[in-house]
This record gives C-alpha cells, structure tokens and sequence, in this order.
C-alpha cells in the first residue's frame, strides 16, 4: 500500500440512521483512506446497504457527518467521484439497450444529451478494463447474471472514478466472470479507492486491506455499529476457491481502534 | 374513389379526421407506450385511464342539472386524470406495500363514480361511447390538441432521451448520477393522464391501455433500444389504427374495438414466433 498517500477519501463520524422508528445504524465511525480496498462485511439485514446507501447520498444520516475527499480541497466531487456497482435492481426483463448503451450511462449527465468524443472514448476505456469488448454489442437482456454484473462494473469505471463501490459483486457468479472481476481489480488496486460489500462474514479477497464489520450489536438497542478488523492470509484451507484463487480470513477477535492508522500522521 | 376525391369531398370529412388522428395518437401510442411498458408503469396508466369515467360522468351529471358548468367533460377528465396520476405516483413513490392495491382501487373507484353519475343524468348517457370511443366523431378541435401534445412529448422525449432510458433502465443509478427521477416519474404520469384524455377519444377508455402496450410490447421484441422501439412502436400503432378503420368501415363494426383486436392479435403472433426463433437459435 502507497504510505505517503494517506488522504482521507470516506470518513464517517458518529452516524445513525433508522427507518422510521427502527434504529439500524448507531455510533458508526470509520475513516479510508486513499487506495485502500476495504471490505464492509455483515450478515445479511445488518444494514450493508444502508451504509451504502449513505454513502452514496440516497440516504441522509440522522444524526453524525458524512464526509468524503476531505482531504482533496474540491477536487473530486459529485457524481463523476464515485462509481457504484449495484448488485441488483429490478428492471424490464426485456430493456431494449445494448451493452455498450449500459456502459455509456455511465456517463450520463443530469441534463445534458450530448455524447461527446471524450465520453466516447471513456466507454472504449471502462469496455476494456472490465473485459468485456466480447460483449459490447450484445443486447443487456440476453446475459448472464456474471456478466451483466461486469457490464455494471464497466458503467461504473466509465466516469473513470475515484472510489469505487461494489455491492455483493460475486453474488451469482460463474467462476469465469468471477476471475476477471477480480482480475480487473487488483489493476484497479491502490490507484483507486476501493470498498466491496459482501455478507460473507469468515472470508474477504486477498486484495482487501482493512474489513469493516457490521453487525455487532450495540447495548439497549437494535442498531448496529461498524468494527474495524484485521484479515490474514488462509494457508490452511483448500475447500473455498472464491476471487479468484486465495482467501483472506477476518479475525474477527482482533479489533482494531479506528483513529489508530492515522496516528503517525498526527 | 380517386385520391384527389379523398382529400376534398366533404362527405369524407370523417374518414379524414380519423385517418388524421390515427397519425397524431400513433405517436402518443409509440413514445408513451414504450416508456410505460419498460418502466412497468402500463397499471398506473391503466388506472388513470379508467379513473377519467369518474370526471366524465361527474359533470355531464352536474350539466345535465345546470350547475356548474364550467366543468366539461373534458375538464372533469383532466381533473380526475391529474388527481388519479398525482395519487398514484404519491402512492408509488412513498408505499412500501399495498401500492397495487391503492391503484386498483383508484381504477375501480374512478370507473364506478363515471357509471353511477352517468346512470343518473337525465337521458341516459351511454359509458360505452366513451369506454370504446369512436375515431370516426373526432373532432377538428381535438385534433389540435393532439397535433400540440405530440409536439410536446415529441420535444421531450428526445430532448431528455438519455435520462429518461437511464431512469427507466436502473433508477438508483440515475439519481446517483445526479437525475431528478422523482420529476421525470411525474412528468411522464402527468403527460400519460394529459394524453389518456385526449386519446379516450380515438380509442376509449378502455383501449387505451391496450394501445399503449400491445404495439410497444410487440417492437420489444426486436428492437435493440429504447429510440427503435418507439419507432417501431409508433409505426406499429399506425398500422393497426389504420387496419382497425378500413376493417370496421368494411364490416361496419366499432373502430376501437377492432384496432385492439388487431393489435393483440398481432402482438400473441410476435410473441409466438420470438419464442419459436429463440428455441431453434438455442438448437442451432
């Protein structure tokens, strides 16, 4: 990991949100830094995607502060700062629109209508680096689950993020698709800021940096909160071959202070 | 009958008017069709559709009693157009459940109080005529509201294409890329509720929700995006408008009702042969 970057891309400061009156997040706080790839690891209805969801702004905290590229002085901002990989959203089975159609709403505008040369060429760059040029003229509803997940990838990486989000990639992928998203994001790996969601709560990608656990609950309350956790290496088992090959086990008995990665620095 | 006898004979103003309309509720038919069905909105708009009976019949009741009169059957169809798509797009937006259930009660609700007002009016207005409508009494006003709301839609749908196909395709996507969906949700409710009244006229309350699936439904199965399939869509609803007219003027039967027959007929045959053509690939 780059150590002179340390720029802050996401730090989250005492969060909360319910919905309604059913608390699902409390006393959230977690920062990441620039270039880390970070799981955010949880059962399932822990609230992975309400997280995410603030994050992406669709959601306002009720209490807390959610800040991102604090430390880029407004030189990454708004839509074209992030990129979002959705694991599913409910949609026409029968959509009329070609793969690289999907890619180009990537770079879509709240306005404009225009395609100019340059976001052209970005839809060419993000087809290329989630592999799937094979595709691009294919018509979306005729893929499979794997590769409309990769199609999804590329609509991200069209607006060439800075941080990119992934919810649930792997879910309901072949092996095959599976390795070249994988294989697409370890070249992604320490030039961008990276956080996956997975309910896998035992097992990460040997590309993850930090894992973020949700689900420990908190005292008199349903809500939860999120725990930094440190990850090693499994040497030990040959059973799982998820991402792509190697394994990487969350101690989840090993917490690790949030502010404490940044202490150096102060 | 020769072309020129066509354009200019005066009895054959209707014919004209309807042939007219046919063109101008096509586009409507094309364009709104094909956002309603990949949005899976074609119940709400159904619901709109029959909720306009209520206006109807609620001031040809009060016309009939010589009270407020302002209240046209096409203003009391505007007005219970815009409440129904109001409601329903509140409904849809903020329920988390039950949202089918308001919608058909608005569908149900709108229709019963068309019924009961109209059964009231003195010298009992027949629902029917305005259920199935009749393309051939259109009238020379109608048709300029239809000639300025397709010019409308026309300037909208091409003007926000890209976000209109984003929002419908992946909504969350869109708005985290910084598109109003919430507005474009209602515009497009508003402009089907606008439409459905004017259209009740070609085709009836009933058949509108037909025309705006049916020919879209068919141009899915072909085109390759969301601009082809209006096209194909618009010139689909052309044809079967006009095979409805010619095959009712020939066996002297309601216009409405055949260009629907026509028209599912012809969507059932597409569906057929995209499921045959889709196996023998797969064989292949």
């Amino acid at each position: 990991m780059d150590s002179k970057d340390r720029s802050v891309v996401v730090r989250f400061s005492d969060v909360s949100f319910s919905y309604g009156n059913i608390p699902v997040l409390q006393n959230v706080t977690f920062h990441i830094h620039h270039g880390d790839f970070v799981a955010l690891v949880g059962p399932n209805g822990a609230g992975k995607t309400t997280v995410l969801k603030l994050l992406l702004g669709i959601y306002r905290p009720r209490s807390g502060a959610i800040v991102l590229f604090e430390d880029f002085n407004g030189k990454y901002s708004g839509r074209d700062a992030i990129g979002y990989v959705p694991q599913s959203f409910e949609h026409d089975r029968v959509f009329p629109v070609t793969v690289r159609d999907v890619v180009a709403m990537g770079r879509l505008k709240n306005f404009a209508r225009k395609i100019t040369s340059e976001d052209q060429q970005a839809i060419d760059e993000a087809i290329l680096k989630a592999d799937i040029k094979d595709l691009s003229h294919r018509l979306y509803s005729e893929l499979s689950g794997g590769q409309r997940r990769r199609v999804l990838l590329a609509r991200a990486l069209a607006s060439d993020p800075y941080l990119l989000i992934l919810d649930e990639p792997s879910a309901n992928m072949d092996g095959e698709s599976e390795s070249r998203l994988y294989k697409t994001l370890s070249e992604l790996k320490g030039k961008r800021t990276i956080i996956i969601v997975t309910h896998d709560p035992e097992f990460v990608s040997p590309l993850t940096d930090y894992v973020l656990c949700l689900g420990e609950g908190l005292k008199n309350t349903q809500a939860r909160t999120v725990v930094l956790h440190k990850t090693e290496f499994v040497s030990d088992t040959t059973k799982y071959s998820l991402f792509n090959g190697k394994l990487s086990r969350v101690l989840h008995n090993e917490k690790i202070s949030n502010p404490c990665c940044c202490e150096d620095k102060k | 009958m020769t072309v020129l006898n066509f354009f200019t004979d005066p009895a054959l103003i209707f014919l004209r008017h309807a042939i007219i309309a046919g063109v101008l509720s096509s586009i409507l038919f094309g364009i709104l069709g094909a956002i309603v069905t990949v949005r899976r909105i074609s119940g709400l708009a159904g619901a709109i559709s029959h909720a306009v009976l209520g206006g109807i019949g609620l001031s040809m009741f009060f016309a009939s009693k010589g009270k407020l009169l302002f209240l046209t059957p096409v203003t009391g169809a505007v007005l219970f157009a815009l409440i129904a798509g109001i409601v329903i797009g509140v409904v849809s937006r903020k329920a988390k459940q039950r949202e089918d259930t308001v919608i058909n009660a608005i569908w149900a609700i709108g229709m019963s109080i068309g019924v009961l007002f109209l059964a009231k009016t003195p010298g009992y207005v027949d629902p029917m005529s305005y259920l199935f409508g009749n393309i051939l009494l259109i009238s020379e006003s109608d048709l300029i509201l239809l000639a300025i709301l397709d010019v409308i839609v026309i300037f909208l749908s091409w003007r926000f294409y890209p976000q209109i196909v984003a929002s419908s395709f992946d909504e969350e996507f869109a708005r985290v890329r910084g598109v109003n969906t919430d507005l474009i949700f209602f515009v497009i409710l508003g402009i089907t509720a606008i439409s459905v009244v004017l259209l009740q006229t070609v085709v009836g309350i009933v058949m509108i929700i037909a025309m705006l699936t049916l020919p879209s439904g068919s141009a899915s199965y072909i085109a390759r995006s969301l601009a082809a399939m209006i096209l194909l869509g618009i010139l689909f609803s052309l044809a079967f408008i006009m095979a409805g007219i010619f095959a009712s003027w020939q066996t002297d039967t309601p216009a409405g009702a055949m260009t629907v027959v026509i028209a599912g007929g012809f969507f059932l045959l597409f569906s057929v042969a995209k499921n045959i053509f889709n196996r023998l690939r797969k064989f292949l």
